[in-house]
């Protein structure tokens, strides 16, 4: 079983530039991977 | 470049023109080239998925063999971010370029409650979970997989954006839509969550349950809209489900959202590209009621161009032309012949754009000797 919740991991991956340093490409990033997940 | 620039510039007047019914100096061109322009090429399909910088190379051979003056773009589903997640629901032909796509849907009849009660919940991490077996791993997997897909689809995004920058500054050629997304809620339960059979069987069995969930997915959806009027060109939508429906459920459950999406996008200065698949002549008197002149472009499918062009082509603008099949066996001389009668009758006003009638995918679709010289005979016959 999965040990996490995915809204929540969402709101992390948000707020954590360790992935990516650019604020506004990693939270478009994040919004757009909301829709990708719902529609694919 | 500069000149580049200028045609760039006089097509798109065109193309704004005749959306207004204001004749333009030509009958716009489009080019419908999904995959079929990556067959054309020559080239595979997974090798522009693998190195996205590679898609505008892969069009510049149909863009410079055959005429356009609008495009739709280039691809349009980042696969190897599926694949990422464990998904197989799209894959590649055994041609090496034509992309398909199994239903993907997993959303039983009995979800409705966990839909209402949780909407993004639900989507996210229940039907997520369910569609993606890389999302049941632990968290900081899951996390990383995550991540690989944000950075493959800005990649991808990327590649895309370098073609339509190819295609402006070396072809003079705008893309047809650029910003806005129109989704109404009950092609997002067909395409997405329920299905074919599942969304036929839930009109009759669920209706209830089913209105509400329109409701709840129209909140996710209707910001889409927001982003039109704020590019150069319009919105889009393409619309699935309409052609399955009788009058009655199209007016009671698709329509009140369609209507006010697109007018949404219509206050913002903008214009939805309503792509019509299947046949939809039964609802063109509902919709001429409803929406205002040049409020929407009726991109057909099923449904005839000089039938339809008789009936809606004073209110809204459509796109049509002969069919990818008549373009693969026809003879030349047919095909010209079938462009001249659409646009002696369609084109007269504005109001006319040309295209064949469903995205070209597969080297198979068309003869490419008859789709360049029909391009190239309706953007000369097409001189007003």
């Amino acid at each position: 079983m999965s040990d996490y919740n995915i809204l929540e991991l969402f709101e992390e991956l948000k707020n954590d530039a360790s992935w990516c340093e650019d604020e506004a490409l990693r939270k478009g990033s994040v919004d757009r991977l909301v829709y990708f997940i719902i529609e694919q | 470049m500069e000149s580049k620039i200028n045609l760039y510039n006089q097509r798109l007047a065109d193309y704004k023109n005749t959306c207004n019914h204001i004749e333009p100096k030509y009958v716009p061109v489009v080019g419908y080239y999904l995959t079929w322009a990556v067959g054309y090429a020559g080239m595979k399909t997974d090798d522009l998925l693998d190195n996205p910088d590679l898609i505008a190379e892969a069009y510049r051979k149909v863009y410079n063999d055959v005429y356009a003056d609008l495009s739709w773009g280039g691809l349009t589903t980042p696969i190897r971010a599926l694949q990422r997640l464990g998904s197989d629901a799209f894959f590649i032909s055994e041609d090496g370029h034509t992309i398909q796509h199994k239903e993907h849907c997993f959303m039983q009849a009995d979800d409705y409650d966990a839909l209402l009660a949780e909407p993004m919940y639900f989507l996210m991490d229940t039907l997520g979970k369910r569609k993606f077996p890389e999302l049941n791993k632990s968290k900081e997997e899951v996390k990383k997989a995550l991540i690989d897909v944000m950075n493959y689809v800005n990649k991808f995004m990327a590649g895309n954006g370098k073609l339509n920058q190819v295609l402006k500054e070396e072809y003079g050629v705008p893309l047809l839509c650029d910003r806005g997304k129109v989704y109404p809620p009950l092609d997002v339960v067909f395409d997405r969550l329920r299905g074919f059979q599942g969304t036929l069987t839930d009109l009759k069995r669920k209706r209830e349950e089913l209105k509400l969930a329109l409701g709840v997915l129209d909140k996710i959806y209707r910001p889409l809209t927001y982003p039109a009027g704020t590019g150069e060109t319009y919105a889009v939508d393409t619309l699935h489900c309409p052609t399955y429906l009788n009058v009655k459920d199209f007016k009671e459950l698709f329509w009140p959202y369609l209507k006010e999406y697109c007018m949404e996008v219509y206050n913002r200065g903008s214009k939805t590209f309503l792509v019509m698949e299947g046949q939809w002549n039964r609802f063109y008197e509902l919709m001429m009621d409803e929406l205002p002149k040049d409020s929407v472009i009726c991109v057909l499918d099923a449904d005839s161009t000089i039938e339809s062009y008789k009936i809606i082509g004073d209110h809204f603008p459509i796109l049509g032309g002969i069919t990818a099949s008549d373009i693969k066996y026809l003879s030349k001389q047919q095909c010209l012949d079938a462009a001249k009668k659409i646009i002696d009758e369609c084109a007269p006003g504005g109001g006319f754009i040309w295209s064949v009638d469903k995205a070209l995918i597969s080297k198979s679709d068309v003869n490419p000797e008859n789709l360049i010289a029909l391009n190239q005979f309706v953007h000369e016959y097409g001189k007003y």
